[in-house]
């Protein structure tokens, strides 16, 4: 267990939903329900699945940006759902974040300099020329230049963006980084140079990821263990090559079938999965999968299915296996 | 070889904004035939759309085409007035927006909006041309199509929107349907719906499709041709399967290698250096100079013609052509 850098175990989060007049509680949203995960030291883990599906709650819970209802984060041993906020702050410098949309996660009113040197004060480790100094040579890593420092960010483009962010989140030295959805709004031929960036920072900086997308084909270059989360539960997880191999959970066959593949000799299967995600309010009882589950039984509408262990490293949720 | 449906040629379209002119278009050309799906591909910001909009005779202040022609069924729709483009426009060229929610009035029902189309094209009552949005909302595979009918836009999911927008486009039967990134904004798993539905569609009304997208797979999948498209010009032109197995201009070459894949094992993805250049002050010559690996000196001074390398297969790279051809 100790190669595990970080792991959940059992997290649950709920939002609620206020109404009425004395707008008392009246439903909640199950964005995370019982996911556990674990992340092995210089691991790149995918977690996948489609929109509202609960990967971004997940995520942020995993660095407690939001708050568990239940449950436990164990970063290196250390329940971090138990820590006081001074405590939890020291940790931050350990675990860090990428966010997916850029331009909102930069202050249009900050230059360069001081969005990558900004968690460098917070922290206490540098300031002065020492601070200039460590923020060009955090720039150069990622691929910007020297001359960026006194700029602001709406004078870059995307790409360069998702690189100030990328050097944001190494100015402390993690050891995890959370990757959310990085390259979504990213073009194809930009996408490529940062997915290779975050490769050669990990290789150079010994960093861990836990990489969110709803893009497989993204989610497969990059990732060793890959997760599939739907309506708040992980409902697959494998080793990547074996996922894409050897799929068990009809969802992840869905996903996979559904994927346009860019070679037209290779024409799409047809398993094509009808319907939509169904809300997270009022999640389909049993297995939450069961109405748009080609192979559906009675006993998927009724009863929930437990984590079956296929050995390798592959867990399945489903009561057809 | 019968006339194309659609060509467009050397159509250059520009906005004057404070900044300076945006040169968007700068000479387009391709065609599509009938029955066709065409796929336009390329990047943000590489023409793609103001391509659609010129078509369809939406490019508005500050926005001018200044030259070019765009034939359809024989007509040149640049020289149309404004309201023959109006007859067209819905009735014979159909266009499918990225975002549904968007596109669609938020204040009128999905039925009235349907037969709105319908009353204004064809000559029907109210009544009748209810009925017949129905029909649409049913062809599209819409479950419940009655109580859909009566439903505002924001009732609906994404999914359930964009097939009311692919019923709403479709009709009045167009002979040409413009497709811009219909499904960018989906889940791949409604995705794969959509594209299916479009796809079988179009078959059944004899309409051709201009795709409009960034994803090389959705191209793969549905595509008959495939125009790449980079800074306001076609670089590449070419059936599918040559796109994909022989493709000749740097940029292409570049953008099949930048897209992680599915079926391959970990080769490690070869991004194109760069970005996309500002078109106010586009690069000299050709607008991919900076960028390309191949580049010589002739390509930061001349602009590179089309040349037809094999039958179908056009490309724009002095790679392929000599200065001597266009000077």
């Amino acid at each position: 267990m100790s190669n595990n850098l970080l792991e959940a175990v059992d997290l649950v989060k709920y939002f609620p939903i206020r109404g009425g007049v004395l707008s008392r509680i009246q439903d909640h949203v199950r964005a995370v329900d019982n996911v556990s995960m674990y992340i092995k030291k210089g691991e790149t883990v995918g977690l996948v699945g489609e929109s509202g599906c609960g990967k971004t709650t997940f995520g942020r819970t995993m660095l407690r940006l939001i708050e568990p209802m239940a449950g436990e984060v164990n970063f290196e041993g250390v329940d971090i759902t138990s820590l006081s906020p001074v405590e939890m702050r020291a940790m931050r410098r350990n675990m860090q974040i990428v966010f997916q949309d850029p331009v909102g996660a930069l202050n249009p009113r900050m230059t360069i300099k001081n969005i990558i040197g900004e968690p460098l004060k917070i922290h206490g480790l540098a300031k002065g020329g020492e601070l200039t100094e460590r923020v060009i040579e955090l720039m150069t890593s990622v691929g910007l230049k020297e001359e960026h420092l006194y700029r602001f960010p709406h004078e870059f483009s995307g790409g360069q963006r998702q690189r100030i962010g990328i050097a944001r989140s190494i100015a402390l030295n993690p050891s995890f980084l959370l990757l959310d959805e990085p390259t979504s709004a990213l073009d194809v031929s930009v996408q490529a140079q940062i997915l290779n960036l975050i490769q050669d920072l990990q290789k150079r900086l010994d960093l861990t990821y836990l990489f969110i997308s709803h893009n497989l084909a993204v989610i497969k270059y990059v990732s060793d263990r890959i997760y599939v989360m739907y309506l708040g539960k992980i409902v697959e997880s494998a080793e990547s090559e074996e996922l894409f191999k050897n799929p068990h959970h009809s969802y992840t066959k869905a996903l996979l079938s559904a994927i346009p593949i860019p070679d037209p000799d290779l024409k799409m299967d047809d398993v094509y999965l009808q319907g939509e995600v169904p809300s997270a309010i009022n999640p389909p009882k049993g297995c939450r999968f069961h109405p748009r589950c080609p192979n559906a039984t009675d006993k998927c509408k009724t009863e929930e299915p437990e984590l079956v262990d296929l050995g390798n490293e592959h867990y399945v949720l489903c009561h057809m296996i | 070889m019968s006339e194309p449906l659609l060509s467009v040629k050397n159509l250059k379209t520009y906005f004057y904004t404070y900044e300076g002119v945006v040169k968007a278009l700068e000479g387009v050309n391709f065609k599509i035939d009938k029955n066709q799906i065409i796929g336009l591909v390329g990047e943000t910001a590489c023409g793609k759309s103001v391509t659609a909009l010129s078509i369809m005779g939406l490019i508005q202040d500050p926005g001018k085409i200044i030259d070019g022609e765009i034939f359809f069924d024989g007509v040149n729709l640049l020289k149309n007035s404004k309201d023959e483009m109006r007859q067209i426009r819905g009735k014979k060229i159909a266009m499918i927006f990225q975002e549904p929610m968007t596109s669609i009035n938020p204040m009128f029902t999905i039925g009235n909006q349907i037969a709105e189309i319908i009353m204004l094209h064809e000559k029907v009552g109210k009544k009748e041309a209810m009925g017949k949005a129905l029909e649409m909302l049913k062809s599209v595979k819409m479950s419940d199509p009655e109580e859909v009918l009566k439903k505002y836009p924001h009732e609906m999911s994404g999914g359930m929107r964009q097939r009311a927008m692919i019923a709403m486009a479709l009709s009045c039967h167009p002979q040409l349907l413009i497709a811009d990134e219909p499904t960018t904004f989906l889940d791949v798993t409604v995705q794969a719906q959509i594209l299916k539905l479009m796809k079988e569609l179009a078959q059944e009304i004899g309409a051709s499709v201009l795709m409009i997208t960034h994803d090389m797979g959705v191209v793969a999948q549905m595509c008959d041709e495939v125009n790449v498209m980079y800074a306001g010009l076609v670089i590449e032109s070419a059936k599918t399967r040559e796109i994909f197995h022989n493709p000749k201009h740097p940029y292409t070459t570049g953008l099949m290698k930048a897209v992680p894949k599915i079926v391959k094992t970990n080769v490690k993805l070869d991004s194109i250096p760069g970005t996309v250049p500002n078109l106010i002050t586009p690069p000299s010559g050709c607008r991919f100079h900076p960028r390309c690996s191949h580049v010589m000196d002739i390509c930061k001074e001349a602009i590179p013609k089309a040349v037809e390398i094999t039958p179908g297969h056009r490309v724009s790279c002095f790679l392929y052509s000599r200065r001597s051809d266009d000077v």
